[in-house]
């Protein structure tokens, strides 16, 4: 009996290639670094056993130890794909990918996945990049300064134009809060953002190859046209 | 949980300070109001259990507007449990006294009266005039709308304001009213 080693190599290529092609026709305004910490985590070993075990591959494979260990369950779905790949076609196969692999981003928060460190210097960055005033943070409401229920919510502004929100128990919690819901409100991640399209809807995305802007060179770019007819 | 789940977990849970100005106010009304914040009932994450009461801090009680005549009626009765113990005090004699109790009794009595009444009535902080410690003044975040319209009084109007003022009529110059 053949080990299915080869499989699971070229399985695991499929899964991340197909992964960050559709994330960056999904998601165009997110920098190429958020698509490969997506991609990184759907083609995680947790994620993948998980699914592995989902569409019931504990039953099926043949391994020294049972239950399969996660790694082992991980590596048979990459090898599932690779023989998919093999016998309907990389079509079919990366129809089977979006289906099992990228739904598990749903409902996820992609800055929960993607952590930025120093957002207010990020945006400071990019508002430079982008030719706009500095971010400016100023205090919008709060409540209970004296107790150790205290909420305050901060503003980040730039030139008088609103950018994001953010709450904290202290100041300092919600100014870094409220820069990362500017980031979040620029790169079109926030959670009232268009869900990703599956199914008939996903058919007709036209899948990028082409890496998205990298962070260092990202700016905001308000005559872009991101609907995808 | 993420930082950003849990900043928005706090601000839901956070808890409001409300100013509320008693002055001309009916006591009795204004408990109503008040007893709604105190309890947390105006908030969508409502449940008697889960503490989500307000701080309610009221200014001017000493200006408070009984209706009609209640000033000389009503009544407020307590006995020690002592035998003789009971004693009858009107109202303007208690208000005499001290000048936050009416308003007080009337929170407690609209309250629900359960085991967290105790607790609602400790975030009621009631000034019998607008001073206030600045501890409790810097906590202060939103205001509570008076019920009844306070009407500006006519001797805290300018005089030219007043003189200028167009007239339909007046008495003449020489006229003694009686």
């Amino acid at each position: 009996m053949k080990s299915n080693t080869e499989l699971a190599a070229v399985g695991e290529k499929i899964i991340s290639d197909y992964c960050a092609k559709y994330l960056r026709a999904t998601l165009p305004l997110l920098p190429e670094e958020g698509i490969r910490a997506l991609v990184e985590y759907l083609s995680s070993e947790k994620i993948t056993s998980e699914i592995g075990f989902g569409i019931g591959l504990k039953d099926l494979i043949l391994c020294q130890e049972y239950p399969p260990s996660s790694l082992t369950a991980a590596k048979s779905f990459q090898a599932v794909v690779g023989v998919l790949n093999a016998s309907a076609g990389l079509g079919r196969c990366q129809v089977f990918v979006r289906d099992f692999v990228v739904t598990q981003i749903v409902g996820k928060d992609p800055s929960e996945i993607w952590q930025i460190e120093q957002p207010l210097e990020l945006l400071k960055d990019i508002l430079a990049r982008s030719g706009y005033a500095e971010p400016e943070s100023r205090l919008m409401f709060q409540s209970g300064k004296n107790t150790i229920q205290a909420v305050y919510q901060v503003g980040v502004y730039s030139n008088k134009t609103f950018l994001g929100s953010g709450y904290g128990e202290t100041i300092e919690t919600a100014v870094e809060q409220a820069a990362h819901d500017a980031l979040r409100r620029l790169f079109h991640i926030t959670e009232t953002s268009d869900p990703l399209p599956f199914g008939k809807d996903a058919d007709n995305i036209v899948l990028k190859d082409k890496t998205n802007v990298y962070i260092n060179e990202w700016i905001i770019n308000k005559t872009q046209n991101i609907i995808n007819c | 949980m993420s930082v950003a789940k849990r900043v928005q977990q706090w601000a839901t849970f956070g808890r409001m300070w409300y100013l509320y100005d008693a002055k001309w106010q009916n006591p009795l009304d204004s408990a109503d109001k008040i007893k709604h914040y105190l309890a947390g009932s105006h908030k969508p994450i409502y449940h008697p259990l889960s503490d989500c009461g307000d701080h309610v801090v009221v200014i001017n009680s000493h200006d408070i507007a009984l209706p009609g005549d209640e000033w000389e009626k009503r009544v407020y009765f307590h006995h020690t449990g002592y035998a003789g113990g009971a004693t009858w005090t009107l109202a303007w004699e208690l208000h005499k006294t001290d000048s936050t109790m009416i308003l007080r009794k009337a929170v407690y009595n609209k309250l629900d009266g359960n085991l967290l009444r105790r607790g609602r009535m400790a975030r009621l902080h009631i000034f019998p005039d607008d001073k206030i410690p600045d501890k409790i003044l810097e906590n202060v975040s939103a205001q509570l709308r008076q019920l009844r319209l306070v009407p500006r009084r006519l001797d805290h109007y300018p005089q030219e304001v007043v003189h200028n003022f167009p007239k339909l009529f007046d008495w003449p110059e020489e006229h003694v009213i009686r």
